[in-house]
């Protein structure tokens, strides 16, 4: 545990940070432009998140950075932004899945492997979202069922988030911005 | 003369933000409150604690002194509620299993009211130089407290960005409306964000290697530019949250328990 907090370069962190601000500020930006709650900017912004997901994760190719990404990224909505406390587990259980599908996947080709990761956080945090949406909304079921398929709209914007996010890595790596 | 006067102004102005900045509360108080209410607003489910809690957090946040602010995130949060349990009622008639029961929407309501009232004051009040320098004071491990002020630093950066990029499609005869978004949603997100993804790569690697040429590394001692020490309103400001919390907690119990289930 040591090991993990004390052994990163002050390069990686910046890349980590400034790459959770552009995702929070992105998601901000299309929420607000497509109006809440509609389908295209639910997708729109659940893709930007996972593309931007994918890219870091190839510019920091080291074990633990979907971790801090996640562990940053809720600390900040937590403490700043408002966001509840108890979405603080659900998503530090999302990264820890998503740092052992990377651990697993390690045969497989590179580039599939950090895809694998990405989609495996986007899958249980997505879910496990949904289980403090419960929480939050446990007086009245009806409002769960009207959040589902939000949900699930938004996990197809993730899911065309991890092609896109492929295909930015290829051309940031053709202009050799991605040396990895 | 002329002159003196608008001298005198200045100083007026300037010495009332100081005192207005003195009086401030402090960064941490404000998120212990955040954290705090987010924790006991899950935990009470009935409207009479929820009440409690709504009543503390608006008078809290009205203290911030943004009455306009408070009542556009009202308004848009009334906005969001009308919707929510328009579709709630049309859920209602689709599957009588889950009846519509206002009663049993007004706690879901509540919690998202008391969250919006604690979140407003850190949100106005706040400078990002404050936060910067209250996130250091949490001691938090080096590889958590540079990935968070950058965070934070970048944000504001972000948003301007993004806005001259908006600006520079303007420019180019693209129109940026909800409309066009709907219509042609890939092409506006490649234009918007292409751009965002660029600029991000290349701070993140100009940042990085100043990082690293000034020797930011895990053993290095930081000190904050403008340590604010904790004062007696802050103490205060916890407190009282607390007792909030405590009598929300009370009159869950003793009259809360029965409502709650009779809403089920």
């Amino acid at each position: 545990m040591k090991h993990f907090f004390s052994d990163w370069r002050a390069q990686d962190l910046v890349v980590i940070g400034v790459f959770a601000a552009a995702s929070k500020v992105a998601t901000l930006l299309v929420a607000l432009a497509g109006g809440g709650m509609n389908p295209v900017s639910l997708m729109g912004k659940n893709l930007i998140f996972t593309m931007l997901l994918v890219v870091m994760l190839f510019r920091v190719d080291r074990p633990g950075t979907l971790l801090l990404f996640t562990i940053i990224n809720s600390i900040v909505s937590m403490l700043l932004l408002g966001a509840s406390v108890t979405l603080l587990p659900p998503m530090l259980a999302a990264g820890l899945a998503g740092e052992l599908a990377m651990l697993c996947g390690r045969g497989t080709k590179r580039v599939w492997n950090k895809v694998l990761g990405a989609a495996v956080f986007d899958i249980v945090s997505k879910g496990l979202s949904l289980g403090v949406t419960w929480l939050f909304t446990r007086e009245n079921p009806a409002m769960l069922v009207m959040v589902v398929p939000f949900v699930g709209i938004g996990y197809l914007g993730s899911l065309g988030g991890l092609f896109t996010g492929v295909k930015a890595v290829r051309e940031l790596r053709h202009a050799g911005i991605i040396r990895q | 003369m002329q002159a003196l006067s608008v001298s005198d102004k200045q100083a007026g102005v300037a010495a009332a933000s100081a005192a207005a900045r003195k009086n401030a509360l402090d960064v941490r108080a404000r998120m212990a409150v955040s954290v705090l209410a987010s924790l006991v607003t899950i935990g009470i489910a009935s409207p009479e604690g929820q009440l409690v809690l709504f009543a503390g957090s608006l008078a809290y946040a009205l203290s911030a002194r943004r009455g306009r602010a408070i009542a556009l995130a009202y308004a848009v949060m009334a906005l969001m509620a009308g919707l929510a349990s328009l579709c709630t009622w049309a859920i209602s008639l689709l599957s009588p299993a889950m009846p519509f029961q206002p009663r049993g929407l007004a706690v879901p309501f509540l919690r998202g009211a008391v969250m919006m009232n604690v979140v407003l004051p850190l949100a106005l009040t706040c400078r990002i130089q404050e936060m910067l320098s209250a996130l250091k004071n949490l001691k938090l491990p080096f590889c958590i407290y540079i990935p968070a002020a950058v965070m934070i630093r970048f944000i504001p950066t972000f948003m301007n960005d993004i806005r001259q990029v908006a600006e520079t499609l303007k420019i180019r005869g693209y129109r940026l409306c909800f409309g066009e978004m709907l219509r042609h949603p890939l092409m506006l997100l490649r234009l918007m964000f292409t751009p965002l993804l660029f600029r991000s790569l290349r701070t993140s690697e100009e940042l990085g290697m100043a990082a690293e040429l000034k020797g930011l590394e895990a053993k290095s001692r930081f000190v904050p530019m403008c340590g604010r020490p904790w004062t007696r309103n802050d103490t205060l400001l916890v407190l009282g949250a607390l007792a909030v919390a405590l009598l929300a907690a009370y009159c869950h119990l003793k009259w809360g328990t029965l409502s709650a289930r009779a809403m089920r």
